[in-house]
């Protein structure tokens, strides 16, 4: 089968919906109250030299992905264990994300279907998009982006009447700790998830396209989180945001623009699906390309079909409730996404560079 | 009780689209790793149909979190 190149704005487009995803609708960490604008601010500003740092990897294995890098500087055994540490990282994140949908199906919209049956048929798409290629991925992705730009963009616009800005007042009256808080919540969820794009950059066209990929997805990204964020603040207030699992569903909820334009959260429910859509996907083709490389397949779409149904039957019993979810989430999710996210991609790094360098140092000639 | 009588025809489905589909290709190492893949997805989908409690990953990890911090 051919090599699979997506041009570098599907790229862009993936990159941004995977980081929407769910932060969209469940939004961000939310201790700081009023002050979580300056949180998600600090959050992207900390995840940009993160990006560099995996566009540096880009450079240095141009055309390989996470898990041959890991096989290539750690070896293939210990790189192999690690490798098995991203599957299941990908697999669990695919897993939270559905969930995620199946509570919000569970709690809002479906409340009388059982939770696997929505979660079920994301995850046949997501299986059938995987199986026909990344390619048909990065084009849904291109489409579905611009979709969520026009709903997101109608739906501010529409929010504004609800807008009370004494919602911002007093600023940062809890002090810069639960902001630094949710700056390490933000940053894992979601900005650095886009680890997982790492396993995908095969499809990447060219050298040096990684760093504009992953700096714009990023910085777009968190424009739209920080707009959507600061919208949701403003309509509803501190202390009943933080007492919303979906505020996003909420705060859209209460748009009413002359008794004529009511109850349009259903909109806002289409955009949660489709980044999420794009997101699990992504975490699908990750974790099959790493059981792929890390057992020697000849292709990842062997696997694809079994990979997805054990991530939407892991969905299903992955936690007890969704207060057991909001909890992982919010407490949890920081401490034990870091190593995948932070450690093992600056020890890649780093082991990398001075490999580089050792065997760059070899290739010049004595004098 | 029927659901699960339908898992176990719909698994007798998808074994015969997807891991005999490998081995009719000569695939064999595929088909070893997705039979194994088969046999867990399998098992988690009879346990979810017969009700049956399946351990969830996310007490160890938060009991682990918890020791860090």
């Amino acid at each position: 089968m051919s090599k699979e190149i997506i041009p570098g704005g599907q790229s862009i487009s993936i990159v941004i919906l995977f980081i929407i995803g769910s932060s969209l609708f469940m939004g961000t960490s939310g201790e700081s109250g009023n002050s979580i604008w300056i949180a998600i601010i600090l959050a992207v500003l900390l995840a940009i030299p993160l990006m560099l740092i995996y566009a540096r990897l880009h450079t240095l294995f141009p055309g390989k992905n996470l898990f041959d890098m890991l096989i290539s500087v750690f070896g293939r055994v210990i790189g192999r264990v690690f490798s098995c540490l991203y599957i299941w990282y990908t697999l669990h994140l695919g897993s939270l994300v559905l969930r995620n949908f199946g509570e919000f199906s569970k709690t809002v919209v479906l409340t009388s279907t059982p939770m696997l049956a929505p979660m079920l048929i994301i995850g046949l798409l997501c299986i059938w998009v995987v199986n026909a290629g990344m390619e048909v991925v990065g084009r849904s992705s291109k489409f579905l982006l611009l979709f969520t730009f026009a709903v997101i963009v109608v739906v501010q616009l529409l929010s504004v009447p609800k807008y009370d800005y004494q919602h911002l007042k007093p600023l940062l009256h809890s002090g810069w700790g639960p902001v630094f808080s949710d700056v390490a919540g933000s940053f894992t969820f979601p900005f650095a998830e886009i680890v997982v794009f790492l396993g995908a950059f095969t499809v990447l066209p060219r050298k040096g396209s990684a760093a504009r990929v992953l700096v714009s997805g990023v910085v777009i990204a968190g424009v739209i989180i920080l707009g959507v964020s600061v919208r949701n603040l403003l309509v509803l207030g501190p202390e009943i945001l933080s007492s919303l699992y979906f505020p996003s569903y909420v705060a859209v909820s209460r748009i009413n623009v002359g008794d004529f334009l009511t109850r349009i959260e259903g909109s806002s429910a289409i955009v949660f699906i489709t980044s999420l859509f794009i997101k699990t996907s992504l975490c699908l083709y990750v974790s099959c390309q790493g059981i792929s490389r890390v057992f020697n397949l000849e292709s990842y779409r062997s696997v694809v079909l079994q990979m997805g149904l054990i991530m939407v039957y892991m969905a299903d019993f992955i936690y007890k409730d969704i207060t057991q979810m909001q909890y992982f989430a919010y407490h949890i999710y920081k401490v034990y996404a870091l190593p995948f996210q932070l450690f093992i991609p600056l020890l890649l790094w780093i082991t990398a560079e001075i490999t580089a360098r050792r065997a760059g140092a070899r290739e010049e000639p004595s004098p | 009780m029927t659901v699960p009588v339908y898992i176990v025809l719909i698994y007798a489905f998808i074994v015969w689209i997807d891991p005999y589909g490998l081995l009719k290709q000569g695939k064999k190492r595929d088909f070893y790793m997705c039979s194994a893949l088969c046999l867990i997805s399998f098992s988690l989908a009879f346990s979810l149909a017969m009700d049956w409690e399946i351990p969830s990953p996310s007490p160890p990890i938060v009991w682990l979190v918890k020791q860090l911090f």
